[in-house]
C-alpha cells in the first residue's frame, strides 16, 4: 500500500518534470540539443556496432518484408521500358528531361558537389508521425547541419544535427518538412510537404491552375547555396490528384523517388559554400561541350 | 549513497539493450507500419516484476532515453511521461507466475496501443508533429500486436532475471 502511495506521488512529480521539459523545448532552449549531442556521442558508436553486427540478419528479414515493393518496382520499370519502346509521344518530355539532367550534371560537376556515402544505423521508432534516421558518419567526416541526403533514386531528407560519429537526418516525409519542388518538363514550382505517412507527401503548386497528371515527376527546387536542399534532385512521382485545376486547396499525392521505408546506403551531398557559383555557370552555353551546343531554355529552369 | 544494486544495474542494462535493439535492429526490419515497441515491453516487464514505484522511474528514464538517443528529434518529455504512466499501470499488475499468460500479453498489447494514441494526441497538442489521423488505427493495431508477441518472451525473461538478482529483501526501496 505504501508503495502505491509513493508511486502515485512519484508519478505526479515526474509528469510535472515532463511537462516542464516539453515547455522548455517549446520555448526553444539550446539545452536539449546539447543533451542530444552528448547522448549521440555515447550511443551513436553503439548503434553503429549493433547495426554492423546484425546486418546479415536485418538484410535477410528486409528482403522478405520489402518483397512487395520490389515486385511493384519491377512492374513499374517494365511499364517504363514499354513506354520508351512506344516512343514518339514521350519524346519531347524525354528530351527535356535529358537536357535538364545534363545541365544538372554539369551543375554538379562545376559546382563541385561531393557525395559522402553513409549507412543508416537507426530509424526513428516511437515517432510514428515524425520521420528521422541516424547515419554512421558525422562531423569528423565533414558532415554539417543542413546538408541534403540522397539515395541513387532521389532525395531522402536533410541533416538536422551532427555528432562526431553520427548524423541525424530528418526525412522529407516528416510532417514538419516542406521541400521546394519543380515539375519536370514544364518547370512549374510547388511545395512538397510531408504527410505524416511513411512513404507519402503532399504537393501544392504555387499556381493552382497548372496542369498536373498522375505519373509526373518532381525535382528539388534547391535552396540558397544548395543548403539544405541541393537543386535538381529527384523528389518523387505524382500518384493521385485531389481537387480540380484552379481550386485553391488543390493538391497531389506524391510517392518519394527514394524508398524511405527501407533505407540502407545513402549519400550526403557535401555542397561547398560558394556564393553565386551557379550564376556564373548557367546562363551561357558551354562553348566546348559537344552534346549541349544549343542554348537550352531548360537549363535556366533548373536554377532557383 | 550506496553502490547501485544488482537490480538497478539489471533494470538499466535491460532498458539500454532494448533501446539499442529497437532503434538499430527492429526498426530497420521494414515490418509493416509500427516498429515493434521492445522498450515499452521491457518497461512493462520490469514494472510487473518490481511494482509501481520502480515502474514509474524505469518508465520515465526509458522514455527520456528514447527521446535523447539518435535519431530522436523534437521535444523531450512526451514519451517519458507516457512511459512513466505505462510503468505505473503495469506495476499494479500482480505477479502470479513467470510463464506468459494471456492476461499479461493482453495488458502489454493494450498499453502499447494506448500509448500510441496518447503520443499522437500529445504530438498534435504540443505541435511536435502534424498527425495524420487516418493512419493512426494501423499503427495502434500493429504496435499492440508486436507488443503482445514480444511480451511472450520478454516478460518471463525479465521476471526470471529480476528474481535471480536478489540482493535485497525489499526491492521497492531501491528506487526510493
Amino acid at each position: 500500500m505504501r508503495d502505491i502511495v509513493r508511486a502515485r506521488a512519484l508519478l505526479g512529480i515526474l509528469l510535472l518534470v515532463s511537462l516542464t521539459l516539453v515547455l522548455v523545448d517549446v520555448r526553444g532552449s539550446g539545452a536539449v540539443a546539447g543533451l542530444r549531442g552528448i547522448t549521440a556521442a555515447v550511443v551513436g558508436p553503439i548503434e553503429r556496432a549493433v547495426t554492423a553486427a546484425t546486418a546479415p540478419f536485418t538484410a535477410a528479414v528486409r528482403s522478405m518484408t520489402t518483397f512487395g515493393d520490389q515486385s511493384d518496382r519491377t512492374a513499374a520499370v517494365t511499364q517504363d521500358v514499354q513506354q520508351l519502346h512506344d516512343g514518339s509521344a514521350n519524346q519531347n518530355q524525354i528530351a527535356s528531361q535529358a537536357n535538364q539532367l545534363q545541365s544538372m550534371l554539369k551543375l554538379a560537376g562545376i559546382g563541385g558537389y561531393r557525395v559522402v556515402p553513409a549507412r543508416v544505423v537507426g530509424y526513428g521508432s516511437f515517432v510514428t508521425f515524425t520521420g528521422s534516421v541516424t547515419l554512421d558518419i558525422g562531423s569528423r567526416d565533414g558532415i554539417e547541419k543542413d546538408m541534403s541526403v540522397i539515395t541513387g533514386d532521389g532525395l531522402v531528407g536533410k541533416t538536422i544535427s551532427v555528432s562526431p560519429t553520427t548524423a541525424t537526418v530528418q526525412l522529407m516525409t516528416d510532417s514538419k518538412v516542406v521541400v521546394g519542388a519543380r515539375l519536370e518538363g514544364n518547370g512549374q514550382v510547388g511545395a512538397l510537404q510531408g504527410a505524416g505517412k511513411p512513404n507519402e507527401a503532399q504537393l501544392r503548386m504555387l499556381d493552382p491552375t497548372v496542369d498536373l497528371s498522375v505519373g509526373q515527376k518532381l525535382v528539388s527546387f534547391g535552396s540558397p547555396d544548395g543548403r539544405p536542399y541541393a537543386p535538381g534532385l529527384p523528389l518523387g512521382t505524382i500518384t493521385a490528384l485531389h481537387g480540380t485545376a484552379g481550386q485553391v486547396d488543390r493538391s497531389a499525392t506524391v510517392v518519394p523517388a527514394a524508398n524511405l521505408n527501407s533505407l540502407d546506403i545513402v549519400g550526403v551531398v557535401v555542397v561547398p559554400v560558394r556564393t553565386e557559383a551557379r550564376e556564373s555557370v548557367l546562363p551561357t552555353p558551354a562553348p566546348s561541350s559537344s552534346g549541349s551546343a544549343s542554348p537550352t531554355p531548360s537549363a535556366t529552369e533548373v536554377t532557383p | 549513497m550506496r553502490a547501485p544494486s544488482a537490480r538497478t544495474v539489471l533494470a538499466f542494462a535491460a532498458v539500454f539493450t532494448a533501446l539499442v535493439l529497437q532503434v538499430s535492429v527492429l526498426s530497420r526490419l521494414g515490418l509493416p507500419a509500427a516498429t515493434p515497441p521492445l522498450l515499452l515491453v521491457v518497461v512493462v516487464a520490469i514494472a510487473i516484476a518490481a511494482g509501481p514505484t520502480t515502474g514509474v522511474i524505469v518508465g520515465f528514464s526509458a522514455g527520456l532515453l528514447l527521446e535523447l538517443v539518435p535519431p530522436a528529434v523534437g521535444s523531450l518529455g512526451q514519451v517519458a511521461a507516457v512511459f512513466a504512466v505505462v510503468g505505473f499501470i503495469a506495476g499494479h499488475y500482480p505477479v502470479r507466475s513467470e510463464r506468459p499468460t494471456v492476461a499479461t500479453c493482453a495488458l502489454t498489447a493494450g498499453l502499447a496501443g494506448g500509448s500510441t494514441i496518447v503520443l499522437a494526441v500529445l504530438a498534435s497538442i504540443f505541435g511536435s508533429a502534424v498527425v495524420t489521423w487516418s493512419v493512426l488505427p494501423v499503427y495502434v493495431v500493429t504496435s499492440a500486436l508486436y507488443a503482445g508477441v514480444l511480451a511472450i518472451a520478454v516478460i518471463p525473461a525479465v521476471s526470471l532475471l529480476y528474481k535471480g538478482a536478489t540482493d535485497s529483501p525489499n526491492p521497492s526501496r531501491h528506487w526510493a
